[in-house]
């Protein structure tokens, strides 16, 4: 059977009928003739699709969740090397335990907390102690007597991340000892003793100004260095005579707004020797002796008089241990910029040496 | 089937005269009913006159005939009396119109073909009846190629087992 043939034969079926071709040909002649307006816009052209605003925010989202889970875990990743040594989370583990057999009722967020807060600071203050005096024997014992402030001895420069993964060997690494100093660190803030033992340094020694200037290249001489506190009188007067000294203090067109500072930051290169930093329209030039490593940039919402009065393990340990090789701390307005050198503290080899000073 | 000149379809009666029986046909194949035929008929040929489109040749007529139709006959269909309608019909279990029924009786072939789901009938009517290639029709429905192929197969599939059971 021939389809085409047999649906053909039923065209009368389909098709109108005369009487039907004359009712609609004078039923449009009427309607042109009445001058009946077509409203409605030709139809003569198909619908245009909808713009896929769905699928287009599918790709998206999952684009930037890709993104965000990549961007996390590469921020999450050096963080884990920071974590604090198998001692310190044992002790730690243990003192929640001791904190949950204290209080018999889990359910009491208020007690716990309060109970974990004096064990922690127990549990601190003796760590303080002990890592204080670790930190005294790793610096006789690995520190070469020219570096004033070994933050990172020599001997990590041949350890390198050995160092980290050799956490259950009793020989007291170089890690061990920049993380006892980290904890020294937080200690001080915790215990609040540092201020007041700050304030006095920094009024009873006079700021040097030609330190503050030529400080580029020459070590601190470790001499100095308050006992207690750790920090450097030096320094710390350097630093006090930059925030008036420094030329980078008035950034006329540097926003300081918390929105928009770190967008106007730009570096031209990471691996040349003479980086530049532009910040709005104004370039500053930069040394960068780590090439390989990567100088990054933040900034503190404190007041010029806050930072200056800060110790300098403030800014090198503790809660600010990334900032160990800070390459440049200038103020402007009531701001205090931090440029510093991004990485682990295990892979430098000489902080002392790359540190300078505004001006 | 009939040849039709430039010359003489300048004038709009004879256009009317014919193309209306092609532009019904599509339409009824369409809609499966009369009265909105002939409804879409109508606002085919007004719209032809409204528009006064400038026509390289027949072809180019004939298919902006058709293309008109098919359009009109969609904003029908989907329209919201049309569906309020057709949910009125089926809650009456009146599947079929009276040309349907007539139909019906007389040639099974037809009958199948307007048993058919709605976008094959057209397909189906345009390739087998106004003898439209597969790219012509693709042009003017604005449907792929591929896509038109499919509903042709699909549509000979669904009409198989149809005409079996009458005996072809």
């Amino acid at each position: 059977m021939d389809f085409r043939e047999e649906y053909k034969k039923s065209e009368k079926l389909i098709s109108p009928t005369d009487e039907q071709l004359q009712k609609m040909m004078s039923a449009v002649m009427s309607r042109i003739e009445s001058g009946e307006e077509d409203t409605k816009e030709l139809n003569i052209t198909p619908a245009k699709k909808a713009f896929p605003y769905k699928k287009i925010a599918f790709i998206g989202g999952s684009v930037a969740a890709c993104a965000a889970i990549t961007i996390a875990a590469v921020n999450i990743a050096p963080t884990l090397n920071n974590v604090p040594t198998a001692e310190r989370a044992g002790s730690l583990s243990a003192s929640a335990d001791d904190a949950r057999q204290n209080t018999a009722l889990t359910t009491n967020a208020a007690t716990t907390y309060s109970a974990d807060a004096d064990k922690l600071d127990a549990e601190s203050a003796t760590e303080f102690d002990t890592s204080a005096d670790s930190l005294e024997d790793c610096a006789e014992e690995t520190a070469p007597e020219s570096f004033v402030m070994p933050l990172v001895p020599e001997s990590s420069k041949s350890n390198g991340y050995s160092a980290n993964d050799n956490l259950t060997d009793n020989s007291l690494s170089a890690k061990d000892c920049f993380t006892a100093e980290c904890e020294a660190a937080e200690v001080f803030e915790t215990l609040e003793i540092s201020e007041s033992e700050v304030d006095e340094v920094i009024l009873t020694e006079e700021p040097d100004v030609d330190n503050a200037t030529d400080s580029t290249k020459e070590p601190i001489d470790d001499a100095h260095k308050n006992p207690e506190t750790g920090a450097d009188p030096d320094l710390i007067a350097a630093w006090s005579q930059a925030v008036e000294d420094s030329p980078l203090v008035c950034i006329e067109d540097f926003d300081c707004s918390f929105e928009k500072p770190l967008t106007k930051l730009e570096f031209t290169s990471a691996d040349s020797e003479n980086d530049t930093l532009i910040i709005g329209d104004k370039t500053y030039k930069l040394t960068n002796h780590e090439e390989e490593d990567e100088w990054s940039f933040t900034w503190f919402s404190m007041s010029n008089e806050e930072i200056a009065a800060l110790p300098y393990e403030y800014f090198t340990t503790g809660h600010f241990n990334e900032f160990q090789h800070i390459y440049k701390i200038f103020f402007a307005e009531d701001r205090c910029f931090v440029v510093y050198l991004l990485g682990d503290a295990a892979s430098f080899a000489n902080p002392q040496g790359e540190y300078v000073l505004v001006g | 089937m009939e040849t039709f000149s430039l010359v003489t379809s300048e004038s709009f009666e004879q256009v009317m005269k014919f193309y209306m029986p092609m532009v019904y046909r599509i339409a009824f194949t369409r809609v499966g009913n009369v009265s909105d035929a002939e409804d879409i008929t109508q606002d085919v040929f007004f719209k032809y006159f409204r528009a006064n489109e400038i026509f390289n040749n027949e072809e180019h007529r004939k298919a902006w005939l058709i293309r008109c139709t098919i359009n009109c006959a969609n904003t029908l269909v989907t329209s919201a009396w049309n569906r309020h309608k057709a949910s009125e019909e089926a809650l009456e279990g009146i599947g079929t119109t009276d040309a349907l029924d007539r139909l019906e009786q007389q040639t099974a072939v037809a009958d199948a073909v307007m048993k058919l789901p709605e976008k094959y009938r057209t397909v189906i009517h345009l390739f087998y009846f106004e003898d439209l290639s597969i790219t012509q029709i693709s042009k003017i429905t604005g449907i792929r190629e591929s896509t038109v192929k499919s509903q042709l197969s699909r549509a000979r599939d669904m009409l198989k087992p149809m005409l079996k059971e009458v005996g072809f």
